[in-house]
């Protein structure tokens, strides 16, 4: 089944083009990477895919339902999320408050005025069980601003998988971390997603990780697709080589 | 039926309103586009290049060197004005730039008077640029000043030379692209920060420019910056904040549209500037000419520490209630009634104070409008007991739900508009009520205002000082419990996520948008209580509860008290009420230590007496080392952060 | 100068000037104090008088000479030897903000406990302050010139030497009519003083002479820099001449576009109070050739007067100006009722008040006992070149006795 389906789906800036006619189809439960280099649009195409900028051109479906020109709350609510690549996390809420903020958007009082926000015990056995699948459970209570970087990471993937996603969009979860925490993190990813049961997109620099978790590799190049398939198809695709990883994988 | 002469007389006439508006805006627009801080002292330092002009010619006689002189003296203050303040907190949030620059308004306005004194100066017009010029033609025969054509022609002047500068300079080029991404420029080994400080130095000069050739043909007052700075404002919103282009159509066409309008539908006289800017927020949220970009990092209000709110039921909030309860008792003995009143004065005012606390410090919405709710809570009040019922209770609900609607309407056009773009549509908002109070005479007794027969309530006298003051007493410890109760709601956590991120909010699935019209609403209503009890302690309202010094004395109580903690702009109000009242009456230019209260707290202390505790208890060489140590590298990496944001989307 | 100290009276430390001894008036020492006589209708020793000054805002070039004209008085009175009262001043700045005034105001009267309360120019913050004190039953002497204070919306607290706009008018506007033509501009500043000169000066004219034609009506906001888009459709219709209901510096901002645009050559300007000091000082070359009301001026031929800017000018080195005549006038007429009351308490004031016959610096005038207006003479005069000072003077074209001003008590709407 598919569950996200991009139709010749374009934006331009005045004469730039940033992202040119791109067909993507991604199925559910798969792990797909977009790759390409600095400037190929990835980033331009996630915020097309979740509404935070429209297209100029093309269709988006979502889970059986057009999404173009939606907007990004409303997309979010169909069940996609995503995360960011500089993080983007609620730096004077605690760890806590920041997944219960995530949670409780499904919940019917999640706009009541007079309740307890503590006091939605769904929400909070919600949070508390994302905090403990991120490994940040025993500091629920500390400021996510002081937190130590990788940590906050951590917490930028919790608040997108607390919402119960459908589908995910990691735009460089691992950006900055060391080596160490880079698979780890891409062990959680990968675990969540068995767990939770949501589909990934994912954007990586780094190859080597690409390769181990992705099931299929999509590559953009100035904006458009120019090729796509399992790893090692990816890996001995000669216009990827001459294009963009110029010969790193020989 | 209107003659040619006379149309194009009007034309003329708009015009040079037009270059005037021009040259504020230029100054304000070319500061914002390098530090994205709006400056809202550049009316005050408008006013100073009049009163330097003036000193000018007093010494010289000149008016061409008034002109060269005091442009570059008020070139100097805004200089001296970046180095010593803003240029050590770019890295802060726009609030604190705009709070800064509103208590530097108060420092030079004060610093005004004391120098040349609070009365209008006279100043004269050039003797070879006095008198009238006329031209005869078929169907036209015009006279007009010759001073006026020349202020069209020096504005655009000025205008093209401003133009010039960043166009073909290297001076011009280093700002343009410094703007963009403050990190490649200092990668050529340029020091970005010098630039921040020439660039706010040529904006004030800009302003100071405006001033001196204003002064011969308006009137020489400490007041007279205050409207053009609102009309500034509109000028940049209207043509697209940052454009400068945009900034030279809109302010030729505010000055049309206010001399034209005046004469096509005199009915609108006042209100034509303020429907125009509706208009465009209407159909082009951006503005004429502007691409609507606010930087992420500029639209961001967080705080480095929690000060949660003091619980009502907590010790000290019982103790100072119990404390607050028995003040009547010391009427004839420790003190007179007056002193009472004077506390449900402060009461209302900390209603205020907190109403504004929600929006700004919960939420990071920056309101300068809160007069509107103030203000219009008091005449709804009035209305209603002078017109319907003497029940005051009545009146008061009535004045909340009023404002809350109004808040709501504001918030449904402008909220979309964050950051200090809200911040200049919502105190053009509230002068537009402002102009409706002083015009709308035959229902709010205009500039007279309404008084209002002695507030009732089920056969209890509230005009008696202590009945009144226990009123007072329990809305606001009522609506502080209620507050805090709200923002510990689902509700609440929502809120203060869109005061940390609002992009990433929204992409968890929730409307910001009517989040932030609601808790807007919120604050309204309660801003609307406020302004109601404030009818009922004056028994009288005029449009002065509208005007824009009520929003900013409650920006000001906020801050003394402590953004984002609801307890602390409560003693904001109580301490600013207090100096207001205790230091009015000795020294005459209060409001200059005012300004300098604010500009020390947004530098040393910005989280206000709340944090004082906490500021002290640490040593002098550890808070110094937080608030300047390599200030410039903060920015710098801030900027850079900003820029790869940016980057991403391109 | 006065000396400035804390009365041991229970009332906090305020801005207060005691003037019993003072360096101007050059008499010995402090007189005897005899303890805390100024509280509740005290029986005539001391009594305190609050004064309101608009120190900002338009009326702040007017507010200086009123707040020198009640100090003067207050140091005349309590160096006099005819009048047996002390007389305690306490003078703050109104901003020109009702709600501060009226802020104010409450202020002395629960917390320093004054006499009475006199002051503010604005017809608003006079209006806020008139009813305060009419709640709190203290008598109240405003400077402002608005009809409705001592018409429809007078209180029996409320006296008013300062003439009324509409008396301006009775006689100003037909003589204006007899000598300039019958077609009007009428232009006022958008607030109660300025419409009530408006309406004023177009009933009169056209009672004077049927063929009143009012060429136009344009209003400014109060306050307003730029008259520019008015003069301009003055100057293009067929007006012999326009009105202004503008005081203060809107006063003298219209003049001066009006000079610069040329206006003066194209019809005559006509005001009820352009010929205040302040104005002609302020706009020396715009107001020369411009007509007024005259209500006072320095210059102006009387006993009285002589002796007034005699003393005036000795203490504050320049002549007085309308406002300074008022609040000194308002002082006197004050404490003789209390003299002659042998009281302060408000209700036996206020009774006394309309027996008062006073000789002004302008002529004799007294409270009328029906609207508490003060029936007094006034002039309508030119505008010219500087003749004993450096600013313009005036000459005197027309006196109006006060009579033929003064509309019929049952006319006035007022009813205490």
């Amino acid at each position: 089944m598919t569950i996200l389906e991009t139709e010749n789906l374009t934006k331009k800036y005045g004469n730039l083009v940033a992202v040119d006619d791109v067909e993507l189809s991604v199925s559910a439960g798969e792990i797909r990477s977009i790759i390409g280099p600095n400037g190929a649009g990835k980033s331009t195409l996630f915020d097309l895919i979740t509404g935070m900028q429209p297209p100029t051109d093309g269709r988006i479906r979502f889970d059986g339902t057009d999404i173009t020109g939606m907007a990004s709350h409303k997309i979010a609510q169909r069940g996609m999320s995503r995360s960011f690549q500089i993080t983007d996390v609620f730096g004077g809420l605690t760890a806590l408050e920041n997944v219960q903020v995530a949670a409780q958007v499904d919940d019917s009082r999640r706009s009541s005025m007079l309740r307890d926000a503590d006091g939605l015990s769904e929400v909070h056995g919600k949070a508390m069980d994302v905090l403990a699948d991120i490994g940040l459970d025993d500091r629920p209570h500390q400021r996510a601003s002081d937190f130590a970087y990788g940590d906050r990471r951590k917490l930028e993937i919790g608040l997108a998988v607390a919402n119960d996603p459908k589908l995910l969009l990691l735009d460089e979860p691992t950006a900055g971390m060391g080596s160490e925490d880079t698979n780890s993190t891409m062990q959680m990813v990968q675990r969540l997603a068995a767990d939770r049961d949501f589909t990934v997109l994912l954007i990586e620099h780094d190859l080597e990780i690409v390769m181990n978790v992705s099931d299929r590799i999509t590559v953009l190049q100035d904006g458009g697709v120019i090729a796509e398939g399992p790893p090692e198809a990816i890996q001995d695709d000669e216009t990827v080589q001459e294009a963009y990883l110029g010969g790193v994988f020989s | 039926m209107i003659s040619p002469s006379l149309f194009v007389t009007e034309l003329l006439n708009g015009l040079t309103l037009g270059v005037l508006y021009l040259l504020i805006a230029a100054g304000l627009s070319v500061i914002f586009g390098m530090t994205d801080i709006i400056n809202f002292a550049h009316g005050a330092l408008y006013m100073l290049g009049a009163y330097l002009g003036l000193s000018v010619i007093g010494v010289t006689g000149s008016f061409w060197l008034a002109l060269l002189i005091a442009p570059i003296l008020v070139g100097v203050v805004g200089a001296v004005m970046e180095r010593l303040t803003l240029h050590h907190i770019y890295d802060r949030d726009p609030l604190y730039h705009i709070i800064l620059t509103f208590g530097a308004m108060l420092m030079i306005t004060e610093g005004v008077k004391y120098v040349w004194g609070p009365q209008p100066q006279q100043f004269s017009t050039p003797a070879i640029l006095a008198g009238t010029a006329t031209m005869e033609m078929s169907m036209l025969s015009i006279s007009y000043p010759i001073y006026k054509l020349f202020l069209i022609a020096a504005g655009v002047g000025v205008a093209l030379l401003v133009w010039g500068l960043f166009k073909f300079t290297d001076f011009g080029l280093i700002v343009r692209a410094g703007a963009q991404n403050p990190g490649t420029v200092r990668l050529l080994g340029i020091d970005v920060s010098n630039y921040f400080t020439l660039v706010f130095a040529l904006g004030a000069a800009l302003a100071g420019a405006a001033g001196v050739l204003a002064a011969p043909f308006l009137s020489v007052s400490p007041s007279m910056g205050d409207s053009i700075l609102i009309v500034a404002f509109i000028t940049v919103v209207v043509g697209g904040l940052g454009s400068f282009r945009g900034s030279v159509v809109a302010a030729i066409l505010i000055g049309l549209v206010e001399s034209l309008g005046n004469l096509l539908v005199p009915e609108l006289t006042g209100f034509s500037v303020y429907l125009l800017m509706i208009a465009v927020l209407l159909v082009r949220p951006q503005g004429l000419l502007g691409e609507y970009k606010v930087r992420q990092a500029s639209t961001k209000v967080s705080f480095d520490e929690v000060i949660p709110p003091v619980r009502v039921t907590s010790k000290t909030g019982l103790a100072a209630i119990a404390v607050l309860m028995l003040v009547p008792l010391g009427i004839g003995i420790v003190w007179s009634s007056y002193y009472v009143g004077l506390l449900s004065l402060i009461f209302v005012w900390a209603l205020l104070a907190l109403s504004l606390d929600i929006v700004m410090g919960y939420m990071g919405l920056l309101s300068f409008g809160h007069a509107a709710f103030w203000g219009v809570g008091a005449y709804v009040t009035v209305l209603t007991t002078v017109h319907y019922t003497d029940l005051f209770p009545v009146a008061l609900l009535l004045a909340a739900v009023t404002c809350g609607v109004i808040a709501w309407g504001i918030g449904a056009l402008s909220i979309r508009l964050t950051g200090v773009y809200f911040a200049m549509i919502t105190l053009a908002f509230a002068e537009l009520f402002h102009q409706i109070g002083v015009t709308w005479s035959e229902v709010t007794g205009g500039a007279n205002g309404l008084i209002m027969p002695i507030p009732q309530m089920f056969g209890i006298n509230l005009g008696d000082t202590v009945v009144f003051y226990y009123l007072t007493l329990a809305i606001l410890v009522g609506t502080y419990a209620l507050s805090v109760r709200i923002l510990d709601s689902p509700f609440g956590r929502v809120v203060k996520a869109i005061r940390e991120s609002e992009r990433r909010t929204a992409s968890l699935g929730y409307d910001t948008n009517k989040f932030k019209r609601r808790a807007f609403a919120l604050s309204g209503t309660i801003g609307g209580i406020a302004g109601s009890l404030f009818a009922g302690y004056q028994w009288f309202v005029s449009p002065e509860t509208l005007h824009w010094v009520v929003s900013g004395d409650a920006v000001i109580a906020m801050m003394l008290g402590g953004m984002g903690t609801l307890f602390g702009p409560m003693i904001g109000a109580a301490v600013f009420i207090g100096i207001s009242e205790g230091l009015s009456a000795y020294i005459p230019g209060w409001r200059f230590l005012l300004g300098l209260f604010l500009v020390l707290i947004v530098m040393f202390a910005p989280r206000g007496i709340a944090s004082l505790p906490r500021v002290i208890s640490k040593s002098t060489g550890d808070a110094r080392s937080r608030l300047f140590g390599d200030s410039d590298e903060i920015d710098i990496a801030d900027y850079e952060q900003t820029a790869a944001k940016e980057g991403e989307n391109e | 100068m006065a000396e400035k100290r804390n009365t041991e009276c229970g009332s906090s430390p305020r801005r207060r000037d005691v003037l019993k001894a003072t360096a101007a008036a050059g008499t010995t020492g402090l007189v005897g104090v005899t303890g805390c006589l100024t509280n509740e209708g005290s029986d005539g020793d001391t009594v305190t008088v609050g004064w309101l000054y608009p120190h900002t805002g338009p009326y702040s070039g007017l507010a200086e000479y009123q707040e020198q004209g009640a100090k003067l008085a207050i140091e005349q009175l309590n160096d006099s030897d005819d009048i047996d009262i002390e007389i305690e001043g306490l003078h703050e700045d109104t901003q020109a903000d009702p709600q501060t005034a009226r802020q104010i105001a409450r202020r002395y009267v629960e917390n320093e406990n004054v006499d009475v309360v006199c002051g503010t120019i604005s017809s608003a913050a006079g209006s806020a302050v008139q009813s305060y004190t009419e709640q709190r039953n203290v008598p109240f002497f405003p400077d402002i010139a608005a009809d409705e204070i001592t018409m429809d919306s007078c209180t029996r607290n409320t006296f008013r030497y300062e003439t009324r706009a509409s008396q301006t008018a009775t006689a100003a506007a037909s003589w204006a009519v007899e000598n300039f033509g019958t077609d009007i501009w009428v232009h006022n500043a958008d607030y109660l003083w300025g419409n009530s000169v408006a309406s004023a000066w177009k009933s009169q004219a056209k009672s004077a002479n049927g063929n009143v034609n009012i060429e136009g009506e344009t209003t400014s906001e109060l306050g307003a820099t730029d008259f520019s888009t008015y003069i301009s459709q003055m100057s293009d219709s067929d007006a012999d001449w326009v009105v202004t209901g503008l005081n203060g510096g809107d006063a003298v901002q219209f003049l001066k576009q009006a000079n610069s645009h040329g206006l003066k050559d194209e019809m005559t300007i006509v005001s009820p109070v352009n010929s205040f000091q302040f104005i002609r000082r302020a706009a020396p070359e715009a107001s020369v050739g411009t007509y007024s009301a005259v209500r006072y001026f320095e210059g102006y031929d009387s006993p009285e007067n002589e002796e007034f800017v005699d003393l005036y000018t000795d203490r504050w080195d320049q002549p007085p100006d309308n406002f300074a005549h008022v609040s000194w006038t308002h002082m006197f007429m004050y404490a003789h009722a209390v003299d002659s009351a042998d009281s302060a308490d408000p209700d036996d004031v206020i009774d006394e008040l309309p027996s008062i016959d006073f000789t002004s610096p302008m002529g004799p005038t007294q409270f009328r006992d029906c609207d508490h207006q003060a029936v007094r003479p006034y002039n309508v005069g030119e505008i010219v070149e500087p003749d004993q000072h450096d600013w313009p003077s005036i000459d005197v074209m027309r006196t109006v006795s006060a009579e033929d001003t003064m509309l019929p008590c049952e006319e006035t709407g007022c009813n205490f």
